[in-house]
């Protein structure tokens, strides 16, 4: 194990990365998560390397158990994908940056498991419910040799459809008597599941969730494409079908037209992003002299928040000549 | 705007028999407050400390030690930091310490001891201090 | 002294005056102070709204749950007891009684134990992960046989043990009642208390702990097994001290309290037992720590919220069920390292509170606490504070005197309209359990820690000694160093009981143990956890054994 003296140097983290030195592995997350010079080397390095592994998106409200879900099915994962990584995503502390990172305790049965990897990302301000640069972590992780990488997002419940983009098959969980939580399910999250989970089967709600989700799915539309599943972990019932439903659709991954509704998803929310990237770059960056018209009469009182937006919004219209 | 200022990052953990965690807690949100990213586990064999250690790419770790175990508990995870040779990661210790446990932890190599009543701000010093020397050496 | 709309004869006061001559005869309570002024054992009065106050003994019992308290008993002096090896804490055990104390009620010997975090948490000590923690802040115990030496020649049916623990609970239980059995004792003449802290509200305790669902189904388990074969055993304290001890403020961990006790209920219920037949034995562990009034008036709030929530919410028509006991500790988390000794001043302070509230036991914690196992003669020094208390200060000559202050009895109602509401939020977000499960309720915990912790190192608390006051010379104490040697001989032991106990049998209790627990898991019968426990502990099955068995039907909490 030579990561500590590898040192900065791109090209022998690699070598070590391929080695699948566990270490080494972490600190190329580390740079990649950091941006630094070397994460950026890095990236281009692996970058595209994730479209030949297998990727599994993991998202729900907060209690849904999404951290013992993965904890759960890993038993079942395992042998069908040997070596398995898991990304953990928490959110950072808007005042300070800094994060707690806690979804790796409910995982500590793996610990020990030389064919797991669990890394806890901290999203530092990125919204969507992964890290900025979790594409490149995925790239660098199947440049690990890692067979099947799973990726567990915030858990905001809305606006995490990011984790779409970057995953293959997605699982949406949810648990019986989260109330106000499953709301967040209806606004826009369900379209893009794969597969619909209801976690804590054992519980007397779960019947009803499971028939409310089932009759949102027919509602939207005839669909065989997606199902719902009821898991247990404290049982362990269900996780046997979860993995071969898992299993299924990467099979069918090959042979399917990708799902229009989820395309659909994918491409409204990266389009949001763009979006709100270049108005933020117009009114950041820019030295337009209509631009500092609006600061101006803004600052002088003279438009609201509100009127000040659609007017800057108006010129994005206009991006060329700016 | 997405934050990427690079980040001490601390592994806080304690046994999975310990159940008092006040003190981890706090330790873990004021850290959080000084913009470090703290991993939380409590772990089962001393070992899985420097595999979950090694996967989190951190530059510190924290035992707390509320109900015993305290010296050969770390005693382990030393040992275990230099067969996975990565022997100069900062360790310190934090709970009930008694004065006839702070030799043997200092012999084995402990960067600082924490006894309850330790003032927070020196706890967080402490941790980014450690924490940004051993980042900047490898 | 009667307000205009009641008759005198109906009074609060005239109704107390009767209940205590029906109870106690002529026997007088007045006792005389140095200057020779006659003192009664209550006071009464026109309450904050201009009515007659309520009295001591009488619903919603805020002012205590007895008519004549510590006039008649006092209260119970219960010092954590236990380290290294259950023959270690006998010794202890034996000079705590030849100093005077041990003393239960009713002239019983009362022992309070606390186990090392392995045995609290139900694994045996040749677990793997638990070297280290053998015997080091508690006494190690994993099979019927300690508790053969632990209590030695004790008439059990004269004993009252107090066992302190968390997730091992219904599996130690099932420990000593089969070392009773042995031993030739009816359970109904066993008295003791479970701490039965199954689940968790402020930590995941590294999923050791019981599922928070588990947990509330093994509570019915427990409670209906006892209630119906151990009826003087109190299967379940709620631990407001534990709440408060992970940083909750007084109004969280109170209210944090009830809504346990409302989630066991509900449980009892759904489960066809009658909180009537349950509830009675079930008590409070409550912390008295850094602010004197406010303890107080907790205490008095607390009485009050849970006699309400069991009559309204639930139905209870006993009066047992409706009074809140209550064994107080001192607060562990504000004894310092710096400084020690002046943690016999917090304590002293923090046990007066508990007395002025009315507690009903007493835990003084020992001065040295915060740096390691407590000296004997730091033991003493609690059991000294306590007697200093009881027979000196003249504090307990009346109950409740603080019932009438203005200020004590407006903090009483606030508290109470807080907790009501904190109650009232928790139901909103679906009961207690499910708060637990979002990690709503540590969230809620840890915040307040923090801010705790916060105002400590501002300034804005001061904690003598630690902030303010400080000094720089080290100052060395005498520390209790635990044998070394007690964790070879705790794994060697048990490596040896295994090895000679009939096999067979023991695999057999086992499996039943299994059955029956999926049975009560799938709610298809209820006490038949607890009778497989002590059959399993009697054919020498170990905690740890038991405890495999009771995670994998009830789930833990992760």
């Amino acid at each position: 194990m030579t990561a500590t003296r590898a040192g900065p140097d791109a090209a022998s983290l690699l070598t070590a990365v391929r080695g699948r030195d566990s270490l080494a592995i972490a600190r190329a997350i580390t740079a990649i998560e950091n941006r630094s010079a070397l994460g950026t080397e890095l990236a281009v390095a692996v970058r595209g390397r994730a479209n030949s592994c297998r990727s599994l998106g993991v998202t729900g409200p907060p209690g849904a158990g999404k951290s013992s879900l993965i904890n759960a099915l890993l038993p079942e994962l395992l042998p069908r994908y040997r070596r398995v990584a898991i990304l953990t995503v928490d959110p950072s502390s808007p005042i300070s940056g800094g994060a707690v990172l806690g979804d790796r305790v409910r995982m500590a049965a793996h610990s020990a498991n030389p064919d797991v990897f669990i890394r806890s990302l901290a999203a530092r301000g990125h919204l969507g419910g992964v890290t900025r640069t979790t594409r490149s972590v995925m790239d660098l992780l199947a440049a690990a040799e890692m067979d099947l990488v799973i990726v567990e997002t915030v858990g905001t419940g809305q606006s995490e459809v990011e984790v779409a983009e970057l995953t293959d098959v997605k699982i949406v969980v949810s648990a019986p008597g989260l109330g106000d939580e499953m709301q967040a399910i209806k606004a826009g999250v369900l379209e893009i599941a794969d597969l619909l989970v209801v976690n804590k089967a054992d519980l007397p709600d779960a019947a009803r969730t499971t028939a409310h989700l089932k009759a949102m799915l027919h509602h939207s539309g005839p669909d065989d494409r997606r199902s719902v599943l009821s898991v247990s972990t404290l049982s362990q019932d269900g996780l046997k079908a979860l993995g071969d439903a898992v299993e299924a659709k990467f099979a069918g991954l090959l042979s399917e037209p990708p799902n229009p509704a989820v395309g659909r998803a994918i491409s409204r929310s990266m389009l949001a992003r763009d979006v709100a990237d270049a108005a933020a770059a117009l009114v950041s960056g820019s030295d337009d002299s209509r631009i500092a018209a609006i600061l101006e009469d803004m600052t002088a009182g003279k438009l609201s928040r509100r009127e000040g937006a659609a007017a800057a919004l108006e010129l994005l219209a206009d991006l060329d000549a700016l | 705007m997405p934050d990427t200022a690079p980040k001490p990052r601390v592994l806080l953990t304690k046994s999975f028999i310990d159940s008092h965690d006040r003190a981890i807690a706090t330790i873990a949100l004021a850290l959080r407050d000084a913009a470090m990213e703290v991993v939380l586990i409590d772990y089962e064999q001393p070992e899985d400390v420097v595999t979950v250690a090694l996967q989190e790419d951190v530059d510190i770790i924290g035992l707390s030690f509320m109900s015993g175990g305290q010296v050969e508990t770390t005693q382990k995870i030393v040992a275990e930091l230099q067969r996975r040779d990565v022997p100069d990661l900062p360790v310190v210790v934090g709970g009930v310490i008694r004065p006839f446990d702070v030799a043997p932890l200092e012999e084995v190599g402990v960067k600082e001891i924490f006894r309850g009543g330790a003032p927070l701000a020196d706890v967080v010093a402490t941790f980014d201090r450690l924490a940004r020397a051993y980042r900047s050496r490898v | 002294m009667t307000s205009a709309d009641t008759k005198p004869e109906d009074s609060p006061y005239a109704l107390w005056q009767q209940t205590v001559s029906a109870r106690y005869k002529d026997r007088s309570f007045v006792a005389r102070n140095r200057s020779g002024v006659e003192v009664d054992p209550v006071y009464g009065g026109l309450d904050r709204h201009g009515k007659d106050a309520e009295m001591p003994g009488q619903y919603p019992y805020t002012r205590g749950i007895y008519p004549i308290h510590y006039q008649f008993q006092p209260w119970m002096d219960l010092q954590i007891i236990g380290f290294g090896l259950p023959s270690q804490t006998r010794e202890r055990m034996d000079l705590l009684l030849e100093q005077g104390g041990s003393k239960g009620y009713f002239d019983r010997e009362a022992y309070n134990f606390i186990f090392d975090m392995p045995t609290s948490m139900g694994y045996d000590p040749d677990h793997p992960g638990v070297r280290g923690s053998i015997g080091d802040c508690g006494i190690s115990v994993c099979k019927a046989r300690d508790y053969e030496v632990l209590l030695a020649g004790k008439d059990l049916a004269k004993t009252t043990v107090s066992m302190v623990l968390n997730a091992g609970s219904p599996a130690m239980l099932g420990l000593y009642l089969a070392a009773a059995k042995r031993r030739g004792f009816a359970f109904d003449k066993l008295g003791g208390n479970l701490t039965n802290y199954i689940w968790d509200f402020f930590g995941h305790s590294g999923g050791t702990n019981f599922s928070p669902r588990g947990s509330y189904r093994l509570i019915a388990d427990i409670a209906s097994y006892c209630a119906e074969h151990v009826p003087l055993w109190n299967p379940l304290t709620i631990s407001e001290h534990n709440i408060c001890e992970a940083g909750a403020t007084n109004v969280q961990a109170v209210a944090y309290s009830i809504a346990a006790i409302i989630a066991v209920n509900e449980e009892c219920v759904k489960l066809g037992i009658d909180p009537d037949a349950v509830v009675p034995r079930f008590g409070f562990h409550v912390r008295y720590g850094e602010n004197f009034f406010e303890e107080v008036a907790k205490t008095r709030a607390l009485r009050r919220v849970y006699a309400k929530v069991n009559r309204e919410r639930f139905g209870c028509k006993k009066n047992a069920s409706l009074q809140a006991r209550i064994h107080a500790q001192t607060a562990g988390s504000l004894l310092t390292a710096q400084q020690p000794l002046n943690n016999l001043v917090r304590n002293a302070y923090g046990a007066l509170a508990a007395v002025l509230s009315g507690a009903n036991g007493m835990t003084i914690n020992a001065y040295d606490e915060a740096l390691g196992l407590p000296t004997e003669e730091a033991v003493t020094l609690s059991l000294r504070t306590s007697q200093i208390i009881a027979e000196e200060t003249g504090a307990v000559h009346v109950s409740d005197p603080f019932g009438g202050s203005y200020y004590v009895e407006s903090l009483t109602d606030e508290i109470e309209r807080r907790v009501f509401e904190i109650i009232a939020d928790i139901d909103d977000r679906g009961g207690l359990i499910a708060c637990i499960e979002s990690g709503w309720i540590k969230q809620q915990v840890s915040a307040a820690a923090y801010q705790w912790r916060q105002e400590i190192e501002s300034g804005a608390r001061t904690m003598v000694g630690v902030n303010k006051y400080t000094t720089d010379e080290p100052e060395q104490f005498a520390v209790f160093q635990p044998d070394p040697e007690a964790a070879r001989l705790a794994i060697a032991d048990v490596e040896r009981h295994r090895l000679e106990r009939d096999a067979a049998r023991c695999a057999a209790a086992l499996d039943s143990l299994r059955r029956a627990a999926v049975e009560v898991n799938e709610g298809r019968a209820i006490g038949s956890v607890m009778a497989n426990l002590v059959a399993a502990a009697e054919a020498d099955a170990t905690l740890g054994e038991m405890q495999a068995i009771l995670h994998q039907v009830f789930g833990r909490n992760k």
